[in-house]
């Protein structure tokens, strides 16, 4: 995405049953101008927003006949989608919504928004933003797939009912969450602001994907963390080639796509110079981004990978018996 | 297409030398398939270019299947041997070890 990028973003709003993820809209859309903004409730909503978009979507996922497991698309929020835009007939609209249901996997979203060329062209992700019961405990919680695959998916994790909840128990659950998707900002919902608002208007720090110390330089080090079943592992790594690095990341995914959690790099291109941004959310890689050199005199060269059920050292064994790295 | 699977299907123009000639592209893709022919062959599969725009899959039971991105490679990969290749056996690392150091 750059600044002059006009498609319109989409954002996903997730997280598990009972997280708040109705109420922090609800708030949301009582106190911003949200004439602009579309919304579309992915289970029975009990929002009326008369002077919103809104649209039900009670459809399933397809596989594309011919196409790869990362090329999943949604067809009826694809339909919804393409639908709000032909009824955006003054191109007012800016942002579109999309809750999800508490059980939801936010990947199949992402599919369809990067691998749908119609849609491709009108949409982009917008930001990943999954609420966090603080009123949970961390042993309640870190058993849940779906719990942990919707933090490991965000960018951004907003902690609800922390008013109600002690405050031991939201520093256990933001560490747990820290140890499970490093990547993403923290909020607190707070009753005086509009937290939702906020996470919105705050932007991505891409940069800072590589939440490890680095020490010292050329053969890939790497650094990691572990709590539970998932880890997240970092291989730092400088310039690659990139077709064995494509080849190895999409024979990873393919055999590990339920275990591999998310995987977010930044990588110098070898064959051209290039510095390649690499975002994937389970088995959907986002589109790739070529980040311009000067933005990048500080940034970390390489790769992190969330797993579950994968001993993280075999990723960095794996990584280095393919001889992608180049350093 | 995804842009790990579409390097096979569609020019990925990003990730080409600007400068590239046909010739340049033409010796990229064979270097990608030697590679590819390298971690295919202790299952004793093969893989050939087709007239530059695809790609053939053959055991020794003359069984074949053509493909264009990586993902029908797995695929088939795996309706042909039974299992998807795993990335994290240390028996491939082992020749990988030998292979690519020739």
């Amino acid at each position: 995405m750059t600044t002059s990028d006009v498609r319109i973003p989409v954002h996903i709003l997730t997280g598990f049953l009972g997280s708040g993820k109705t109420t922090l809209l609800r708030e949301y859309l009582q106190h911003d101008d949200t004439s602009q903004t579309a919304l579309i409730i992915n289970e029975v909503g009990d929002i009326g927003i008369d002077h919103h978009l809104t649209q039900h979507l009670d459809g399933g996922t397809v596989l594309l006949e011919n196409g790869c497991l990362c090329c999943q698309v949604r067809e009826d929020l694809k339909q919804t989608l393409l639908n709000l835009l032909s009824n955006d007939i003054n191109h007012s609209l800016r942002q579109i919504i999309i809750e999800t249901t508490g059980l939801a996997n936010p990947s199949p979203i992402l599919s369809t928004l990067f691998h749908d060329n119609e849609l491709a062209s009108k949409v982009r992700k917008g930001k990943i933003i999954a609420t966090i019961d603080t009123l949970e405990s961390v042993k309640n919680v870190e058993d849940i797939t779906e719990w942990s695959n919707q933090v490991s998916s965000a960018d951004t994790l907003i902690f609800t009912k922390a008013d109600e909840s002690s405050e031991e128990n939201c520093s256990l659950l933001k560490e747990k969450c820290r140890t499970i998707n490093p990547f993403a900002d923290h909020f607190i919902k707070a009753t005086s602001e509009n937290t939702l608002r906020l996470a919105l208007n705050t932007p991505l720090n891409s940069m800072l994907f590589l939440p490890f110390s680095t020490k010292g330089t050329g053969k890939p080090a790497l650094k990691q963390t572990s709590h539970s079943e998932i880890h997240t592992q970092a291989i730092l790594v400088g310039s690659v080639n990139w077709q064995r690095f494509s080849i190895w990341l999409s024979m990873l995914l393919y055999r590990y796509n339920d275990q591999i959690l998310r995987v977010k790099g930044l990588l110098l291109d070898a064959n051209t110079g290039n510095y390649v941004l690499l975002n994937a959310v389970r088995k959907v890689l986002a589109p790739l981004e070529i980040l311009d050199k000067e933005s990048l005199s500080s940034a970390k060269l390489g790769l992190v990978f969330i797993t579950r059920d994968i001993d993280p050292e075999d990723i960095t064994r794996s990584f280095n018996a393919f001889e992608i790295s180049l350093n | 297409m995804c842009g790990l699977c579409g390097i096979f299907a569609e020019p990925d123009l990003w990730n080409q030398d600007p400068h590239s000639d046909t010739h340049s592209l033409r010796r990229n893709r064979l270097i990608q398939i030697q590679y590819l022919q390298t971690i295919l062959s202790p299952k004793r599969l093969t893989i050939r270019d087709i007239h530059g725009t695809n790609y053939l899959l053959e055991d020794l039971k003359g069984n074949q299947v053509l493909f264009s991105n990586l993902h029908e490679l797995w695929r088939s990969i795996e309706s042909f041997i039974g299992e998807a290749l795993d990335p994290l056996d240390p028996n491939l690392y082992k020749h990988l070890s030998m292979e690519l150091e020739k």
